[in-house]
């Protein structure tokens, strides 16, 4: 029955069908067969309306696509372009750094390389970096940023997995930071080996620029200074932040309109709604494979196979890049996260270190050819063939599987901060 | 071939939006109003948290009923991109209409489960009855089911009517 309704599932996400009503099918065929009644589905996703992170989800990705629609990006790219125009790779390094931002606040839905990647590939090619190399930082960077808070993934891995969300917030934070610091090195070793120039508008000064955007750079740090201090929830922090934005965007440099607010509304909830409709059907099918005792049957079948903790974290590797880039972060967080948890439990690996483990791979997966999915948001946004965005993105890729292996293998690094 | 197309949307796509703007204010209004009178005035009000959870699920499965509306489901294209576009369209046309069956066979089982609320349920916070708040599963998979429908007949149409007229 199970391989059945996959082979199904499979041929159904190849027609292109939404994946919540693949979900729903597999939910529907599963729970039919055991002869369940079948309003179950909808008590399993009413379930979502207890669910304490979830008012975070929107209020978030609202954060973000607020700060997309402004002049928050040109904001920093003066900032840093004036505080780094000095040092080799800068321009690349500061874009990097800008990418991850964003991406922390609008989650992997290729907003970051839409509305920052017309802004920095331009700025890149002129500044003398080679195309190769400004398209493979720039598709890479699509999805990097997702270990840091308050990245909408991290949240929904919580949910799913039913760990807090602020203890993963503060897990992701050393791992995201091995992430950009070793692109960074990569950039600095090209940017002061090509002909890069060290250029910086005469009129951009530290103080102007920094007087421009300072408190887009405090957002950051206001949210989580709200979190870790223990003072606020996860989703008053969502709140603040919200408000923090819609104040800072709206009144102070005023930048977004009263009128733009229903088409920005509309925008995100349509992406939440995406989101929060995978996660519903989630809900039901994850309660048929608990009752089913599948996740039990499949550590059984794991057990015999595989000894050591080091093997099945290679394989849970392997595993995980090759769903990050076949289907999207969402439905893979939810249909994989429930099966997956008690099988890491039983080799000992800690939740908290497994949801950083199955972001840092997802991240990548995004970016991995032949489909992953920032190469053909990248594609058409920069209007070059997939092609030359795989060969591109080669050296990216290869230094994040490097450090990849560096957060599976060394636990501490994630789960330091902790307590 | 087609005239040329009136730049005003239907009626229900504004009302479709306002709600979904009225939704989302509330629910902004609430969450920052919360932690206001939490933090400054000590007071919480205890029908706040479950009423807040309740618009971020009503105001999001609004917008999935807009994504449906629009074709932006998160879904997993590459295998369509390989095809060449007339057999894209129908592989999408059949895909379309395989989601309309499904929202459809959802709704009447969405419908049960209000209707079980109805007969033997309790109140939610407000002593609101609990099964008006569960009004949103039949009526956003009903009008999902409508609309991957209308999309699924629109692509067929499509695909048959569009035979290139040289071969």
């Amino acid at each position: 029955m199970a391989p059945l309704t996959t082979l199904v599932g499979v041929l159904l996400a190849c027609l292109g069908t939404p994946l919540f009503v693949i979900i729903c099918v597999l939910a529907l065929v599963s729970f039919a067969s055991d002869g369940v009644d079948l309003t179950i589905l909808f008590i399993e996703m009413y379930r979502l309306a207890d669910t304490p992170a979830l008012t975070a989800i929107p209020l978030f990705a609202f954060s973000g696509f607020l700060l997309a629609e402004s002049g928050a990006a040109r904001r920093l790219v003066r900032i840093s372009e004036a505080l780094l125009w000095w040092l080799p790779g800068g321009l690349g390094i500061m874009a990097l750094t800008i990418c991850a931002l964003l991406t922390a606040f609008t989650g992997a839905s290729g907003m970051t390389i839409v509305a920052v990647g017309g802004l920095l590939l331009p700025a890149l090619l002129q500044a003398g970096y080679p195309e190769d190399f400004s398209l493979g930082l720039l598709t890479t960077s699509g999805s990097l940023g997702l270990l840091f808070p308050p990245s909408i993934p991290l949240i929904v891995y919580g949910i799913v997995s039913a760990t807090p969300v602020d203890q993963l917030f503060i897990a992701g934070i050393a791992p995201g930071v091995l992430l950009v610091v070793a692109l960074s090195a990569y950039t600095y070793i090209v940017g002061g080996g090509t002909s890069a120039r060290k250029v910086r508008e005469p009129d951009n000064t530290p103080m102007q620029a920094l007087r421009e955007g300072i408190w887009e750079l405090l957002l950051p740090a206001v949210v989580m200074t709200g979190i870790y201090s223990g003072f606020i929830a996860v989703s008053e922090a969502a709140a603040l932040s919200a408000l923090y934005v819609i104040i800072l965007e709206m009144l102070v440099h005023r930048e977004i309109t009263l009128r733009q607010l229903p088409g920005i509304i509309r925008e995100t909830m349509v992406l939440v709604g995406g989101i929060l409709m995978i996660l519903a059907a989630a809900m039901a099918y994850t309660s048929y494979l608990i009752d089913a005792e599948i996740p039990a049957s499949l550590l059984e079948l794991i057990r015999g196979q595989v000894e050591s903790r080091f093997v099945f974290l290679i394989l849970l590797n392997l595993f995980l890049l090759v769903v990050g880039c076949m289907i999207d972060m969402f439905s893979a967080l939810v249909v994989v996260v429930p099966l997956i948890l008690p099988i890491a439990a039983a080799y000992d690996i800690h939740p908290v270190h497994l949801g950083i483990i199955f972001l840092a791979n997802l991240e990548i997966g995004y970016s991995t050819p032949p489909i992953g999915l920032n190469l053909f948001i990248a594609s058409a946004r920069f209007e070059r063939p997939l092609l030359s965005l795989y060969r591109a993105s080669l050296p990216f890729l290869a230094i994040l599987l490097a450090c990849l292996l560096i957060i599976t293998y060394v636990p501490a690094l994630s789960l330091f901060a902790l307590d | 071939m087609t005239a040329a197309t009136p730049d005003r949307r239907p009626w229900y796509y504004h009302v479709e939006e306002g709600l979904l703007v009225l939704l989302v204010g509330a629910l902004l209004l609430l969450a920052f109003g919360q932690i206001l009178l939490r933090n400054f005035l000590g007071v919480t009000w205890v029908w706040s948290e479950p009423l807040v959870r309740h618009l971020v699920l009503w105001s999001s499965f609004l917008g999935a009923l807009i994504a449906t509306r629009d074709n932006r489901h998160i879904r997993i294209d590459a295998a369509l991109r390989l095809l060449q576009p007339r057999l894209r369209l129908i592989a999408t046309a059949v895909g379309n209409v395989i989601s309309a069956t499904v929202c459809l066979l959802l709704t009447p089982l969405a419908a049960r489960f209000v209707l079980d609320e109805y007969n033997y349920g309790g109140s939610a916070f407000l002593s609101l009855p609990r099964w008006t708040l569960l009004l949103v599963f039949p009526v956003v998979f009903c009008g999902m089911g409508l609309r991957f429908a209308g999309h699924g007949v629109a692509q067929l149409r499509n695909a048959v009517c569009r035979q290139s007229p040289g071969n």
